[in-house]
């Protein structure tokens, strides 16, 4: 009876291609480059990269794993088509892509097209015209990437529906930090977007999106919605309470100033 | 307390700890300028003239600093030399002494408010 409950698990873990038989890639100590140990992996496998700068343009078409030993200050991927995303997740659901810097990229650094159920998670993608791009991709987590100093947009999400956005950096970026555009039903959560020299968060022609606990800070326009309804905007700061009291704070210390400065140059110089 | 130590960690970059000193004393010179206007007390002109020359020695060193560090950009240049214009124009009208020009004194003196009240708004970190 048991013999045949591991034998049924053993043809399941097959059948599905996941499970037991998952197997970590290195990089670069069994496969040269990322490139190579994506197309050697099987669905389920994590491919583990470590530290070091690959110019490559990663293509994941299967539902696999990719993720740095040493996280994003050190494991650098520069696009060696400079036209082509340093990352591009494309026709898939499942995947991950955690922990690398993803720049140089006229593209995108990270790009999902057609993907869903995916992660990508503590990237960052700076630098390129697209932080991080989806492309008709549905129901994917994008969390704690920072997305910083693009050409256009930070996060650029497109016909893309039931995401959740959380506790990304989309800061400094020449046009808008976060761009959601003809996508419903998105959770943009505890995001921050500050100094893009646009719009902090845009949503265009976007229904139904939650859009929580967001800060957008010093951007030309905070947050934009345009020919959208029906979304949840709610708990977002644009404006502390800092930048109202601090000046209110300082200018009275200012009088004050004055008050100490007067009344100290008299006794000095003993003027009634 | 809590919120009191929230907003005290906002001083925690030289530039936004030099804004403040910057619109403190240039909100002290401002007042003390208006009271030039009623009479011309030595204190108020000792007041005056210290308080503005260190703030516009503030707002060089930001100036420096905002170059060291973000760069040169045309829009940069721009915005650092027409605050710098006010406090010279400013400068230059009371060197003049004439008396007729000096009723625009208190309108440069607000502008300058205005500039360092922006110096605060871009230097509090984010």
């Amino acid at each position: 009876m048991l013999r045949l409950l591991y034998i049924s698990i053993f043809l399941i873990s097959l059948l599905t291609g996941r499970g037991a038989l998952a197997a970590d890639l290195l990089v670069p100590e069994a496969y040269k480059t990322i490139q190579g140990a994506i197309e050697a992996a099987s669905p389920g496998d994590t491919v583990l990269v470590n530290e070091g700068v690959y110019t490559e343009n990663l293509s994941i078409r299967k539902p696999i794993k990719l993720k740095s030993v040493k996280g994003p200050s050190l494991t650098v991927i520069k696009a060696a088509v400079k036209e082509e995303p340093s990352i591009l997740v494309f026709g898939t659901d499942g995947a991950v892509v955690s922990g690398f810097t993803a720049k140089g990229s006229l593209s995108s650094g990270i790009a999902l097209k057609n993907v869903s159920k995916s992660e990508v998670s503590g990237n960052n993608a700076d630098e390129n015209v697209y932080g991080i791009a989806l492309y008709d991709s549905n129901e994917n987590a994008i969390t704690g990437n920072m997305a910083d100093r693009n050409e256009y947009y930070g996060i650029y999400l497109e016909k893309s529906h039931h995401n959740t956005i959380e506790r990304n950096n989309a800061n400094r970026n020449d046009d808008k930090g976060l761009f959601i555009s003809y996508s419903n039903s998105n959770v943009i959560r505890e995001n921050t977007a500050n100094l893009n020299t646009w719009n902090g968060l845009t949503l265009w022609s976007s229904n139904d999106n939650v859009i929580v606990d967001n800060t957008a800070l010093r951007n030309m326009y905070s947050i934009v919605v345009s020919d959208s309804k029906d979304n949840e905007i709610s708990g977002n700061t644009t404006l502390p309470n800092v930048f109202l009291i601090l000046p209110v704070v300082l200018i009275y210390l200012g009088i004050v100033t004055y008050l100490i400065q007067k009344n100290a140059l008299k006794l000095v110089y003993g003027v009634q | 307390m809590q919120r009191i130590l929230k907003m005290l960690g906002v001083f925690s970059t030289a530039s936004i700890v030099l804004a403040s000193f910057g619109l403190v004393l240039a909100t002290s010179s401002f007042i003390s300028g208006l009271q030039l206007v009623k009479s011309a007390s030595m204190v108020e002109r000792k007041i005056h003239r210290f308080n503005g020359f260190t703030a516009l020695t503030l707002y060089v060193i930001l100036a420096i600093l905002a170059f060291w560090y973000e760069g040169f950009g045309f829009l940069r240049l721009l915005g650092w030399s027409s605050g710098l214009c006010v406090f010279l124009l400013k400068i230059l009208i009371v060197r003049s002494k004439k008396r007729r020009a000096f009723k625009y004194l208190s309108w440069l003196g607000g502008t300058l408010i205005l500039v360092w009240l922006y110096m605060v708004y871009i230097h509090i970190p984010v």
